[in-house]
Order: C-alpha cells, then structure tokens, then sequence
C-alpha cells in the first residue's frame, strides 16, 4: 500500500496519467476520482461553495496543462492535485487579501488534541484554537495538512515544496510553540 | 481581525452539490481554448518549420558564398596572365 492505495490503483492511475498526456479524455479517470476530494479540500479553506468551485475547476485545469511534467514520486496523483490546490488558494488570498477561512470538525481536530496531550475539556480545546491563530500561514498549512487532512510528511513535503524530513521537524516545531502557547495560556 | 477565521463543524456541502459543480465537458473545452490559444502564439523560436527555414537560408546562403569564393580563386590565374599580356 502506498498512502491508502494499493499498487494496483496506483498502475491504474499512472496508465490514465500516460494515456491523458496524449488525448485529454482520458483524463476524465482521474477527474471523477478526485473531484470531490479536492472541492472538499478546498471548500475547508474558503468557505465559500462558488469560489471552491472555480477554484477546483482551475486546479483541475492546471492539472491537465502540467501533465506532461509531472513526474511519479512514490505518491498518488491527488498529492500532485493537493499542491496545485493550495498555491491556487494561497493565490487567491494573497490576491484578495481576505481572512482566511478555516473549517474543521471534530474528528478532525482529535489527533490534534493528543500530540499536544490535551484532555476533552471545552476549555482547553477553545485554548488550542485560538493558539493556532498566533500560527503563520506557513505554519497553519502544515498542521492542516498532518492533522486535518491526514495526510503522510511525505505528502506535506510534496505538497509544500520541501523535504519529508523538514516537513517532519517544522510539524514537531509548531506542535511546541502551540504547547509554549497554551501553558502561557494556562498560567496566566 | 485575526489572521484565520477559525469554523468548528460547520456542516459540508451534500454529495449532489459537489456532483452539480463536477462538468468534465466544461474542463476539456477551457483546456482546448486555452491551448488552441498557446499553439496560435507559439514563440518562432521553438518553431520547427521556421527553424527549418532559416536551416535551409543558411545552406544556400553558405552554398553560395563557397561557390563563389571558388569562381573568384579560378579566376586570378587568368587574370594575371591577361595583365601579364596587356604589359
């Protein structure tokens, strides 16, 4: 298995991925599999169902017009779909100048909460979230991608531009400062 | 204002929403559009068929600046007599 996809589906999708580099139809494989992920992904850091759904069609876009560029890593497609859908919303952001949105649940926040060894206790959640706020944009990719997303430092890395093992140390980086955070928090 | 705006389980959109949104049909003609529009302003340089043709410019040009460097060195024996003779 690599990142919850056997090697089949993997061979499967590099066929589709060969196969749409000379006719774009077949790239209606990999649209259909990965489109709800992606607007969901997205839909977590705008908030907004129409702005996610221009954006998502422009990662898809994006997706097909680099095709012939993308390399396998080791990784599925979708990690190669989730890197261009975050610098999309990093651009528009960064174009618009707006608060970004940030949607999370429950279960989300539940691995979260343990790395920083918070008990179930209201209060110290609420702390948590509003720690996170004293975090950089950089910084809040990072824990939204590991701890939201699930997803793999391999695929952090791939997805942020950087090495796995940096994406490792910048995680384990901000878990403290968020700790730092919430004990100040606490004793005041 | 903070920097994020942080949502606690604010409820998704349904299934059928996003399945509204999906158009593949949409995609593959904005795809085309948009590389119709890149093949039409193609840069000269990575042209093949203008490459070609300045290719072929050259060669003749070079074919003929040979041929004539050829003519001119055959030439100056001759005219050396005819000096020579005119003398």
């Amino acid at each position: 298995m690599i990142n919850h996809q056997t090697k089949e589906e993997i061979a499967r999708e590099l066929e589709w991925i060969q196969a749409s580099r000379s006719d774009p139809k077949y790239f209606s494989h990999i649209y259909d599999k990965y489109y709800r992920k992606i607007f969901l992904f997205i839909y977590k850091r705008t908030d907004n169902e129409d702005l996610t759904a221009d954006i998502t069609s422009h990662v898809f876009l994006q997706a097909l017009l680099n095709i012939k560029k993308y390399e396998f890593k080791g990784l599925p497609f979708s990690a190669f779909l989730f890197r261009i859908a975050t610098n999309e919303v990093n651009l528009y952001y960064r174009k618009t100048k707006s608060v970004r949105s940030i949607n999370i649940e429950e279960t989300d926040i539940l691995e979260l909460k343990e790395e920083l060894h918070l008990d179930k206790t209201e209060d110290l959640e609420d702390g948590m979230l509003k720690a996170m706020e004293n975090l950089n944009e950089k910084e809040m990719q990072i824990i939204e991608l590991r701890f939201f997303d699930q997803k793999s430092f391999k695929e952090v890395g791939y997805i942020l531009g950087m090495t796995e093992n940096n994406a490792k140390v910048k995680t384990y980086r901000i878990l403290d400062k968020l700790r730092e955070i919430l004990n100040q928090r606490f004793k005041a | 204002m903070g920097k994020f705006k942080i949502n606690k389980n604010k409820p998704r959109p349904s299934d059928d929403t996003i399945a509204g949104h999906q158009n593949f049909d949409q995609l593959i003609k904005n795809y085309n559009q948009l590389t119709d529009y890149k093949k039409a302003v193609k840069p000269l340089y990575k042209d093949k068929k203008f490459l070609g043709l300045i290719l072929i410019i050259l060669i003749v040009f070079l074919a003929i600046w040979i041929s004539e460097n050829e003519d001119n060195s055959s030439e100056s024996p001759l005219k050396n007599q005819k000096q020579e003779q005119d003398r």
